[in-house]
């Protein structure tokens, strides 16, 4: 994937992987939070349905960006993985 | 006719937790670029800040809108609260006795729960609040009119609107209809198939209801009823209201 420049930490990376992954629990957290008060609420009426509606919406939104966050996670490790194939052919770490 | 049903301190609690949602997503996306500083292949580089920017700006675009549902929340929440506090001023102040001058208005406790959501939405209205003392209907006018409703926009319904002024455009639109359900309404529980009675009649609506009481339309009760009420129903604030249909947040309805 990133044959042609196969340079970077990947100590660096897998750290940076670990930290987006930190943030999009705290995302998903966010996420459950808001989609719990909504159902959990009585509120009844033609606003309450908007506003379900809207949480909902947003829920489906927030799930969206948290998988791309993972993604770029998924990315960070592909690419240490592949800088410590990498130094394992050239007989280490550079 | 449409069932609204509002519990101020519900929608209290529902403000705390979007607003704390919208600033834990802006704390998120914002430490997103500090994650993937380290050093990457280049073409790696290129898409991890094209995602991290969309990512970021992703949560600043919801963030606003988590706060804007969240005050939505909170005025609805004190729209209802002052609602309740209208019906039940309503329903003191027309006590047959009252109304008789047999006793000033100005003697009818504030009891209960209502002191509660007193002291939630109207501050300095429970003047008295911490020495166990009773508030009064007179205190209440005193603290509330004619105070802002704290500053929130609310739609249709006047911002400055005052209990007072609520009450009377109350009494001046459903004076004549709350009086003939209160003589035809003793003992009646409310369930569904009282409202489904009540929207079968045309007989509308500005009265507290509540799941397990008799309903008290606010009219023609005693004081004894009304005291029950405030002890009975809690801070849980039911009620149909067809005017409020008029009250909603275009940014949050679309409507």
């Amino acid at each position: 994937m990133y044959r042609n420049q196969p340079y970077g930490d990947a100590n660096g990376l897998r750290h940076a992987a670990a930290q987006l992954n930190t943030r999009a629990d705290r995302a998903v957290a966010v996420r459950a939070r808001i989609v719990n008060q909504a159902s959990q609420m009585t509120f009844a009426g033609p606003a309450a349905d908007s506003f379900r509606q809207r949480v909902n919406e947003m829920a489906e939104f927030l799930s969206l960006n948290i998988s791309l966050i993972r993604e770029v996670a998924d990315k960070l490790t592909a690419a240490a993985a592949q800088i410590e194939a990498s130094d394992q052919y050239r007989g280490g770490p550079r | 006719m449409t069932f609204i049903r509002i519990d101020p301190n519900e929608m209290t609690v529902g403000f705390q937790t979007f607003m704390a949602a919208a600033a834990e997503l802006s704390d998120v996306g914002s430490r997103l670029g500090a994650c993937v500083q380290c050093p990457m292949p280049s073409e790696l580089r290129v898409a991890v800040d094209q995602y991290v920017a969309t990512i970021d700006r992703n949560f600043d675009n919801i963030a606003p809108e988590m706060r804007r549902i969240a005050n939505d929340l909170l005025a609805r929440g004190r729209v209802a609260a002052l609602e309740a506090l209208a019906e039940i001023y309503n329903a003191i102040v027309t006590h047959p006795d009252v109304v008789s001058g047999a006793v000033p208005v100005s003697s009818i406790p504030v009891l209960g729960p209502i002191r509660a959501v007193l002291a939630a939405n109207v501050p300095n209205a429970l003047p008295f609040a911490n020495t166990g003392a009773l508030a009064t209907t007179a205190s209440l006018l005193a603290a509330t009119e004619p105070r802002p409703v704290f500053g929130v926009s609310t739609g249709p319904r006047n911002a400055h609107e005052s209990i007072a002024q609520i009450v009377q455009d109350r009494r001046e639109r459903t004076d004549a209809q709350l009086r003939a359900l209160a003589g035809q309404s003793t003992g009646v529980t409310v369930n569904n198939d009282f409202m489904t009675e009540i929207t079968a009649r045309g007989q509308l609506t500005d009265f507290i209801i509540n799941q397990n009481t008799p309903i008290i339309p606010g009219l023609g009760r005693s004081r004894e009823d009304i005291i029950a009420i405030e002890h009975g129903r809690g801070n849980e604030i039911s009620f149909v209201d067809p005017a409020l249909h008029d009250y909603h947040n275009p940014h949050l309805s679309g409507r």
